[in-house]
């Protein structure tokens, strides 16, 4: 059965440009618009993997993949991040929030800067679930 | 230091009608090392005075014509910061005192002694003196304050320019994104010879394309510093365009655009392309709202009150949530995704308050929302007023 991927972003030309990459390449893709839904589609879908934007309104990417990294039921899904923010930006907070909620929540399992280049991102997901 | 460069205050106008005073005064002073002008009377030494004002004036308070206490008065109201030091014959002390009241700063009498008057010149110099340094310590402290103001301004501008321009890239990797999407969609519609992915593409990449045009146009019209330019200007008119503009976008979206007409003019002034940019901004988000409706409504009209005018466009839609309430005047929201640049309500806040308005939000969340464009009401030109004269009678 295809791999499900679910894609977590409140831009629909984001969500509809992933969806179609992952389909056309043989994955199942599942969308969401903000952090709320996605954690929703996590628990309904369990998906085997979660593209993740970060700037989001409502709930924000920040808090999902704390969500869900948090949580030993999920956290052994791979995440890639996908977002306007740099890398080491994204990195920065979730070590403030480390310290400030006292938890340690392991980095994201691959990170891609907006906009994200097809190739890129259809090779970071087959790295991350084949 | 700055004693070298206090000015000297030896500019001096002897006003006297005795011409034997005037020359032995003048001879005096000139050999004491003051620049001397002379004048024979009060009218034409307030004249002099007037021509080019000394530092220090000695006058004649007994004189033909005005007299010394009305060219006091006189250079003590146009110039208060002038000395003028009396000269008062015996027994004149009423006058003497009367003219120190009027502000002179001492007075000698007749006849001169040199030492006197050597005295009464030293102290109007102090005095001068001291007025220009407390003048200058006022002004300096004066353009301190402002250039702290300005550096304190500077830095929030600053940091309200960073804050954008961090929102800004965002707003602009997100389109970048949608243009790549796009380009990947067409690319791979092809490919696989699908045409509804071709569609897609093509569709994400106009949709993108827009998003640029009106990112440009409003950045544009946001960071031009404006005056408005004001001219009477019926608002119903203005309403009428932007029906005229909008309508094409309303029956695209399938939204019923109404104008609530009004029968008289109502005149206010304003700059009209900026305020129907504004409304036309206000319109076309409300037709985004109206469009999600079942049955989608947007209604335009002017309201007319004591001191302002208002233009007031209502929509049938969801209303805003809590945070967009919140966000909604800030740049670089929008709640629209792909179809918001999130400066349109930015761009008509400052149109508002370009004209001393502002924009009021009424929000009924679940019912829709209520934009107000609330322009004072400035002097207009007055109508002409025809009167119908009673025929009847």
């Amino acid at each position: 059965m295809a791999k499900r991927v679910l894609v977590v972003d409140d831009e629909m030309d984001l969500r509809t440009f992933i969806s179609t990459l992952l389909e056309s390449n043989g994955y199942k893709a599942v969308v969401a618009e903000n952090g709320e839904q996605g954690m929703a589609k996590v628990r309904e879908k369990k998906p085997d993997m979660i593209t993740l934007d970060v700037m989001m309104p409502k709930e924000s990417g920040i808090k999902m993949y704390r969500d869900i990294k948090t949580n030993p039921e999920y956290r052994d899904i791979p995440v890639l991040i996908i977002s306007g923010l740099a890398r080491k930006t994204f990195l920065h907070s979730q070590k403030v929030l480390d310290k400030f909620k006292n938890q340690e929540v392991p980095e994201p399992n691959g990170y891609i800067e907006k906009p994200p280049e097809p190739e890129e991102l259809i090779a970071e997901v087959q790295r991350l679930i084949g | 230091m700055s004693q070298d460069r206090q000015p000297s205050f030896d500019r001096l106008l002897l006003i006297d009608d005795e011409p034997g005073i005037r020359r032995m005064m003048s001879l005096d002073l000139t050999a004491d090392g003051y620049q001397v002008r002379t004048a024979e009377d009060g009218k034409s030494g307030l004249e002099a005075f007037r021509r080019e004002p000394p530092d220090i004036v000695l006058t004649d308070l007994k004189m033909p014509g005005m007299d010394g206490i009305e060219v006091l008065r006189s250079i003590k109201q146009e110039s208060p910061d002038t000395e003028v030091i009396v000269i008062t014959g015996h027994g004149d002390l009423e006058l003497a005192i009367q003219s120190l009241q009027l502000g002179a700063s001492d007075f000698i009498t007749k006849p001169v002694s040199e030492a006197a008057l050597s005295v009464a010149l030293q102290r109007a110099k102090e005095r001068l003196g001291l007025k220009t340094e407390l003048k200058a310590y006022t002004q300096n402290l004066e353009r301190r304050v402002a250039e702290a103001t300005a550096q304190v301004v500077a830095s929030e501008r600053l940091a309200a320019v960073g804050q954008s321009i961090s929102a800004l890239v965002h707003s602009i990797k997100n389109i970048l994104s949608g243009l790549k999407g796009g380009n990947y969609l067409v690319r791979q519609g092809l490919k696989t010879d699908k045409r509804h992915i071709i569609q897609q593409g093509l569709e994400m990449l106009e949709r993108n394309v827009n998003r640029v045009a009106s990112l440009c146009y409003d950045l544009l019209s946001f960071g031009k510093p404006r005056h408005p330019e004001l001219t009477p200007v019926d608002l119903r008119e203005i309403c009428a365009d932007a029906v005229e503009y909008m309508w094409p976008e309303a029956e695209a979206q399938d939204v019923d655009l109404d104008l609530v007409e009004r029968a008289q003019p109502l005149v206010c002034q304003v700059d009209r392309k900026a305020v129907l940019d504004a409304i036309l901004n206000l319109v076309s988000n409300a037709i985004d709202a109206a469009s999600t409706a079942e049955d989608g409504q947007v209604r335009l009209s002017v309201e007319e009150e004591q001191d302002h005018f208002a233009l007031v466009v209502t929509d049938n839609g969801p209303g805003l949530d809590e945070e967009a309430q919140r966000k909604v005047f800030q740049g670089f929201y929008s709640s629209k995704g792909a179809a918001g640049t999130g400066l349109g309500l930015m761009v008509c806040q400052k149109i508002a308050q370009e004209h001393g308005g502002r924009v009021d939000l009424d929000n009924r969340p679940g019912q829709g929302a209520t934009f107000r464009l609330v322009l004072p009401r400035r002097v207009a030109e007055p109508l002409e007023v025809v009167k119908v004269k009673e025929i009847w009678d």
